[in-house]
């Protein structure tokens, strides 16, 4: 019999860190090492996570390919399984398959000045590209990354955001938080990310940008690019919608003739605008 | 074209003109002129395509109930169809100053997959459907049938044919009709059987069920908005698979939700497309309330809109401290 | 391949015979009216002059409920097993050619070759040796003869294929697991008829057929935007109930769910068909609903019918079964929804 297209395999849990509010990032390794050697994924892919008897969500991993030991998933708990994954410590088991979806394309990126834009959680599914970029960091030039979270609090990834990325070659970082509380202690900017971009407002000459986050910054970051002379195939964004299979089959995140969790979440501005979707949404 | 389906479309056209209303809802002609399809007319255009005759079976009610409408509009409802109208207004489902009832006395619908054998359904064009049985003229021929051979098993003890609530009626009223079965036999002998009689019966019936859920949401009684069903993935005790104990917990849990408050319109049955007698189990509940409390049918008159029945009321001061 | 004959007294030898050493799946009348196909014991349960069953043939290969694998868990221990795989050889006799095309369709979607083809049903596919049966009398909703490549006697993919004439059967062999059975079991067939027979007989059945509907170009209007924006849907959804009779018992429809039965530590993980006529089949965390109303459901059954399948696999998603118009309590009908389409652009 062929390979069970849906079953996950065993991995530990070999750390879990307090990533902002709400969120937690978990190292995990598979228990076969063979497979996990052998698990390969691109940026910008998925895995399905489960912990039997809850469910299974698609998850984007947030480690690179080039760190292969282990996967990292940042994870927002904002559901039933998300509520549980919460709960586990390390040396917990959680189930797994992959690598699932699209990945940037980061050899098209390859030569190319690069723009991040991200709010809140959505630098997770960006930091796996974003590290794999500097971890080639010959093959691409300059780096922006224009980040936005609610509160100062809610930065994620904030050793790498405040120590380890200012601190390589051709870097600038752009921080912005929505708004702060009294005992934040933050002497950054306050405000939207939409409107930080259009102040840094790059030059869409020989640059690719990537942006992920809440669907309303979306809308504005696309804008904004759109206005900056960006075409559309210079602006790479991804889709979210519920999963389960994750391996097309389902149907549960059809638009068009599209699945996005086979075709996606990774799509340029060009193939967002072939698919069907109603005006207001 | 039938004299009912002329009065139908000149009342409607005659609420549309006068701004009456902005929608009446009826039927039209569906794939063939024997099946029916529900029409939402808010255009006089449009009410020239109702039509009226036997094979209008859907309940329109209950298209009404999700809280689509804004606007004032007009329905048109047979006997059973008006227990529904109660029925959604018991519930706050329909607002009773924006919808205008329009009641068509009834003799009785025809069950197509009952005559399909001895008709070609698809060549149909007319049918009378009297005390004494049904005619069906094809393009070739006129059939004479039995009502038992050509009604719907509901339509064949039906007590309610006139409208029970309707702002106006459109036709003469049908007198008493014959009484060709008596469904509640049906349900009593059922229920006389042994116990592990009984157990087969369902069994074979449910392991059919494909959890379709049109039963449920072409119910009368069925008004909730977020349906229990719906959220599994919450809950332990029911799953989405198709196995018979989880067919049996959606038919016997649902079962309870409706009792004392199904109006016996035998929607659930007719689009059960596996032919699941659901009906009986409904009307075994419904007959039980009745002789442990004394409920007998709800919703027959205009007067029990207030009066909403005892299963289906939930009041403050109920001794009851649990419910 | 080949053009063969059985009588029909044979037939029914012929699956008795095969049923020692296979496991027959067959239409059988479950409830008076009410035909599924199911296993068989005996040649005398299968029905031959059935129109169509409710269940498609789909629930054989992709059952309403599959188990995925079993698991024992525990907070720091993980087990995860491949259930047994099924070791049987399996005939599917009677399937219509809608269902047939059907099948054909969800190769597409399950039995791709790629990394994601899905293990359960093609073990199933290739275990099964499909012989097909003819429409003698096409049923009041069909419509397959206006769909292209489709007709009530087309063979599609069955292995075998069997058109009723007077008194016997006209046996098509047509592939080599079709020539297998045949050749196994030769005594039972005689030589008579031709192609030719077969295409005079097709003409007659063909012109019993009641539905018909004009599909062409519908993928392309379908692709307008004025037909995705239209009030059309909108209206269209007013009258419909939202269950899940169309959807399962089409043919095609593939959607489908993946939940857990657990109990303590152990458990299993299974996969059930669902549908894009339940409010919840697209809605996401936080109450977020791509698919919010009944206007955006109804419009996505049929556009992912008449245009998205067709976009992606190169074919139409719809075998003109005529079932979900039959069984829709509302009779919201394809048909109508294909000329009305046309209509609008
Ligand atoms: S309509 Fe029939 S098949 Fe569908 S859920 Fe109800 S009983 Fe089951
Ligand atoms: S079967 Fe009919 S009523 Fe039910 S969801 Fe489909 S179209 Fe709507
Ligand atoms: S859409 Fe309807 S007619 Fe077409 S294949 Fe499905 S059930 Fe049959
Ligand atoms: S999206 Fe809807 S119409 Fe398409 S296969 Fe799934 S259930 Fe069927
Ligand atoms: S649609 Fe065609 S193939 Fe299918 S049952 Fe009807 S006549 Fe036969
Ligand atoms: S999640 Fe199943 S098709 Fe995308």
């Amino acid at each position: 019999m062929s390979k069970n297209p849906l079953r996950p395999y065993p991995a530990t849990i070999t750390e879990v860190r307090d990533e902002s509010v709400g969120i937690k990032t978990f190292k995990v390794v598979l228990d076969d090492e063979e497979m996990m050697k052998d698990f390969n994924q691109e940026p910008g892919q998925c895995a399905q996570l489960s912990i039997m008897g809850v469910g299974e969500a698609m998850i984007s991993i947030t480690s690179p390919r080039t760190r292969s030991e282990y996967l990292e998933f940042s994870i927002a708990a904002v559901g039933k399984l998300t509520d549980v994954i919460h709960e586990l410590e390390e040396g917990d088991k959680i189930a797994l398959r992959g690598p699932l979806g699209s990945s940037f394309p980061y050899q098209k990126m390859q030569g190319k000045d690069l723009v991040f834009i991200a709010g809140g959680i959505g630098l997770a599914p960006l930091r796996s590209l974003i590290n794999f970029v500097f971890d080639n960091r010959e093959d691409y030039g300059h780096v922006d990354i224009i980040y936005g979270a609610r509160s100062p609090k809610h930065l994620c990834f904030k050793e790498e955001l405040f120590e380890t990325w200012p601190s390589i070659d051709d870097v600038d970082l752009y921080l912005t938080v929505d708004g702060t509380d009294e005992d934040d202690n933050w002497d950054g900017r306050t405000g939207y990310v939409p409107d930080y971009l259009k102040d840094v407002d790059p030059d869409p000459e020989g640059r690719i940008t990537v942006t992920c986050g809440p669907p309303i910054m979306i809308k504005f970051v696309l804008e904004a690019l759109q206005d900056m002379g960006f075409e559309d195939e210079q602006i790479i964004t991804t889709l979210e919608l519920n999963m389960k299979c994750g391996i097309g089959k389902c149907g549960r995140c059809n638009i068009g003739n599209k699945y996005i969790c086979l075709d996606g979440p990774v799509f340029d501005l060009t193939e967002i605008k072939e698919l069907p979707i109603d005006k207001e949404l | 074209m039938s004299k009912e389906t002329e009065l139908v479309r000149n009342k409607a056209k005659e609420l549309l003109e006068d701004g009456d209303v902005e929608l009446v809802v009826g039927y039209e002609e569906g794939t063939y002129p024997s099946r029916t399809t529900p029409l939402f007319a808010d255009t006089l255009e449009k009410a020239e395509r109702l039509i009226w005759n036997p094979f209008c079976v859907n309940s329109l009610p209950k298209l009404l109930s999700k809280g689509h409408f804004e606007d004032k509009l007009a329905v048109f409802v047979k006997g059973c169809d008006s227990r529904t109208v109660i029925r959604l207004l018991q519930d706050n489902q329909l607002d009773r100053d924006e919808v205008i009832v329009l009641g068509i006395p009834c003799n009785g619908n025809v069950d197509l997959d009952k005559i399909k054998d001895k008709v070609d359904i698809t060549t149909i064009i007319e049918v009378e459907v009297t005390n004494n049985g049904v005619n069906v003229k094809t393009e070739g021929s006129t059939e004479e049938l039995s009502r038992e051979e050509a009604l719907y098993d509901k339509c064949l003890d039906c007590r309610f044919p006139n409208p029970v609530i309707a702002d106006e009626v459109i036709g003469n009223e049908v007198s008493e009709l014959p009484k060709n079965k008596n469904k509640d036999d049906e349900v009593a002998s059922l229920a006389n059987k042994s116990v592990a009689e009984k157990n087969e019966f369902w069994e074979a019936h449910f392991e059919r069920c494909l959890r379709c859920y049109a039963c449920r949401n072409a119910c009368s009684a069925c008004t909730c908005r977020d349906c229990l069903f719906d959220r599994d993935e919450r809950s332990t005790w029911l799953a989405k698979g198709k196995t018979l104990s989880d067919n049996e917990a959606f038919h016997i849990t649902r079962a309870f939700h409706v009792a004392g408050r199904c109006v016996d319109c035998g929607e659930c049955e007719r689009v059960c497309p596996v032919g699941i007698p659901v009906q009986k189990l409904n009307r075994k509940i419904s007959l039980d309330m009745d002789n442990l409390f004394g409920i007998g049918e709800i919703a027959t008159s205009e007067d029990d809109i207030d009066n909403p029945p005892p299963l289906g009321t939930f009041l403050t001061e109920d001794p009851e401290e649990f419910m | 391949m080949s053009t063969k004959a059985i009588d029909k007294n044979k037939l029914s030898e012929l699956l008795n015979s095969l049923l020692f050493k296979q496991t027959l799946i067959a239409p059988v009348e479950a409830e008076e009216d009410i035909l599924l196909f199911k296993n068989v014991e005996s040649a005398d349960q299968v029905v031959l002059d059935y129109q169509n069953t409710i269940t498609p043939v789909k629930d054989w290969f992709f059952s309403q409920t599959e188990e995925l694998f079993e698991f024992k868990n525990k907070i720091t221990e993980l087990e995860i097993n491949d259930l047994p795989a099924t070791d049987g050889e399996y005939i599917l006799f009677g399937a219509r050619p809608c269902d047939l095309k059907s099948v054909e369709l969800l190769d597409l979607v399950f039995d791709e070759d790629g990394e994601f083809s899905d293990s359960f049903y093609k073990e199933k596919r290739d275990r099964t040796t499909i012989i097909g049966l003819s429409c003698s009398e096409p049923g009041a909703y069909c419509f397959c003869n206006s769909l292209d490549g489709l007709s009530p006697t087309a063979t599609c993919n069955a292995d075998i294929m069997l058109t009723e004439m007077d008194g016997d059967y006209l046996v098509e062999v047509l592939t080599d697991k079709g020539e297998k059975l045949v050749s196994d079991n030769s005594s039972y067939f005689s030589d008579k008829y031709s192609e030719e027979d077969k295409e005079t007989r097709t003409e007659e059945i063909v012109s019993n057929m009641k539905l018909t509907v004009d599909v062409d170009d519908i993928e392309a209007i379908m692709q307008k935007e004025d037909v995705y924006l239209s009030d059309y849907w909108q209206e269209l959804s007013l009258k419909c109930l939202g269950c899940a009779v169309c959807t399962y018992i089409c043919p095609t429809c593939h959607c489908y769910d993946i939940r857990d039965y657990s109990r303590g530590n152990a458990g299993i993980r299974y996969r059930c068909w669902d549908s894009c006529m339940f409010n919840d089949f697209t809605e996401a965390a936080g109450d977020h609903n791509p698919r919010p109303t009944r206007r955006e459901r109804v419009r996505q059954r049929f556009m992912h019918k008449l245009r998205f399948f067709d976009e992606r696999y190169g074919d139409t998603g719809c075998v003109g079964c005529g079932r979900c118009l039959e069984k829709c309590p509302v009779n919201l009908d394809i048909t109508r929804v294909i000329s009305d389409v046309k209509e609008l652009a």
